[in-house]
């Protein structure tokens, strides 16, 4: 997934159950890219691909469960203190 | 930022609905306006109305797959400040939500700017006090705004759609605070959406569709039928809805105005639907190359690489949803959907 939609894509597999589930983070975004640019990307990708197709299960779900996944870009923060008051 | 968690017993807050309603806000509760506290007296008076066990699941919502119980339901009801009496509404459309058909598993997670739009059909729309006429799409009538608000944040608090985290909608649309109107029949010329879906006119039902925000086709001067769908068909084929790429089940809800001269010109309602699914394209040059990818769904009688192909908005006519709201005045709105990943349930209401 890329790194826009990661974040998402690791708190849904949370949530049934499955904390460790592997993502490979891509650079976000995919859409509008030429063959080149795609496979650029991918190239950047591959190494860890190989390794989650490789490795014992154990040690990714561990890798994988204690992974921090970053807030989409796009996200604002809400402002919960200050001046604002109730 | 917040982070969201669904709580699973009763708390014990301070009497104070400021203090409230902060907490609410604190733990990513709420859709940004202030809630009712959904104390035990109210909620309980929810779930009675329901008529069902307030452990009855109604369904499982995705991602999170939370269970929405009729108590569940009954708080995230309360909550969005509905009466008691709207009760059966909201377990019929979460009912019609959790359908297959549907797809709410991805319309929770997508980019698309999509919400459940509720059309509720029957005795119910008088009974409760909906709008269906003026202004039926704005502000100032209890249960179109606390009904489809309460779908939001069920959809929200029991299935996890946390805004901006699990809900991606690029941009998303002021329908998922509350989108929820009733059809205008007494101004329909033809039957209302429900007896067309095979239930009795005296049935009550919801349908939800997921959909982006409405928009006004204005037609005040055409003479005829043809000259006012000629205007719907134009509004409803722009480039950049998922309708022209993944087809599905567009909306047409045409003013009372609008609807009378149609049925005057003797047109029937599959007239309408067969006129725009004829006349609501755009040429395959067009077409190709934008959007997504053609979706698995796309028609695959349609040559893209053909010129003259025209790309209609739907597989057939009777996709395309017709129904009459809204009050004086000669216009009527369209409404993109998601396209025919995602389509459209209707469930009787108890």
């Amino acid at each position: 997934m890329t790194d826009e939609f990661v974040r998402m894509g690791h708190l849904i597999a949370e949530s049934l159950g499955l904390p460790g589930l592997p993502f490979v983070m891509l650079p976000h975004p995919l859409s509008g890219l030429s063959e080149a640019a795609v496979r650029a990307k991918a190239q950047q990708a591959a190494e860890t691909a190989l390794r989650v197709l490789t490795s014992p299960r154990e040690s990714l779900e561990h890798e994988f469960t204690n992974t921090l996944y970053p807030m989409p870009t796009g996200v604002c923060p809400k402002v919960l203190e200050g001046p604002l008051g109730l | 930022m917040i982070d969201s968690k669904i709580a699973d017993e009763e708390l014990e807050l301070a009497d104070s609905l400021d203090s409230i309603n902060d907490t609410f806000y604190r733990n990513g509760w709420t859709d940004g306006l202030p809630i009712v506290p959904p104390v035990r007296e109210r909620v309980d008076g929810m779930v009675s109305a329901s008529g069902l066990p307030a452990d009855h699941l109604g369904a499982e919502i995705p991602p999170k797959m939370g269970r929405a119980t009729v108590e569940k339901i009954a708080i995230n009801g309360v909550m969005a400040g509905c009466l008691p009496a709207y009760m059966p509404v909201l377990v019929a459309a979460i009912t019609a939500l959790a359908d297959d058909r549907y797809d709410l598993k991805g319309r929770q997670t997508t980019t698309h700017a999509g919400a459940p739009l509720l059309i509720v059909n029957g005795p119910i729309v008088k009974r409760i006090g909906m709008n269906y006429g003026a202004g039926c799409f704005g502000p100032g009538w209890r249960p179109n705004a606390t009904i489809g608000r309460a779908i939001r944040l069920i959809l929200m608090n029991i299935g996890g759609a946390i805004p901006g985290e699990i809900d991606s909608a690029t941009h998303g649309h002021p329908g998922k605070y509350t989108y929820c109107i009733a059809e205008n029949e007494d101004a329909n010329p033809w039957e209302p959406l429900h007896v067309e879906r095979g239930f009795p006119r005296a049935t009550s039902t919801v349908t939800v569709v997921n959909a982006e925000g409405p928009h006004s086709i204005n037609d005040s001067r055409s003479k005829t039928a043809l000259g006012i769908l000629v205007t719907c068909a134009s509004t409803m084929s722009t480039l950049g809805a998922n309708n022209l790429y993944y087809q599905g089940q567009p909306i047409l809800v045409l003013g009372p105005e609008h609807a009378a001269k149609l049925a005057r010109d003797g047109l029937s309602k599959y007239d309408v639907k067969a006129f725009l699914y004829e006349k609501a394209r755009q040429p395959a040059r067009l077409v190709r190359g934008r959007g997504m990818e053609v979706g698995k769904e796309f028609p695959r009688w349609l040559d893209l690489a053909d010129d003259q192909e025209m790309v209609p908005i739907a597989h057939r006519p009777d996709d395309i949803i017709v129904i009459v709201a809204g009050g004086g005045g000669a216009k009527s709105m369209c409404v993109p959907t998601a396209g025919r990943q995602s389509l459209s349930v209707t469930k009787p209401i108890q």
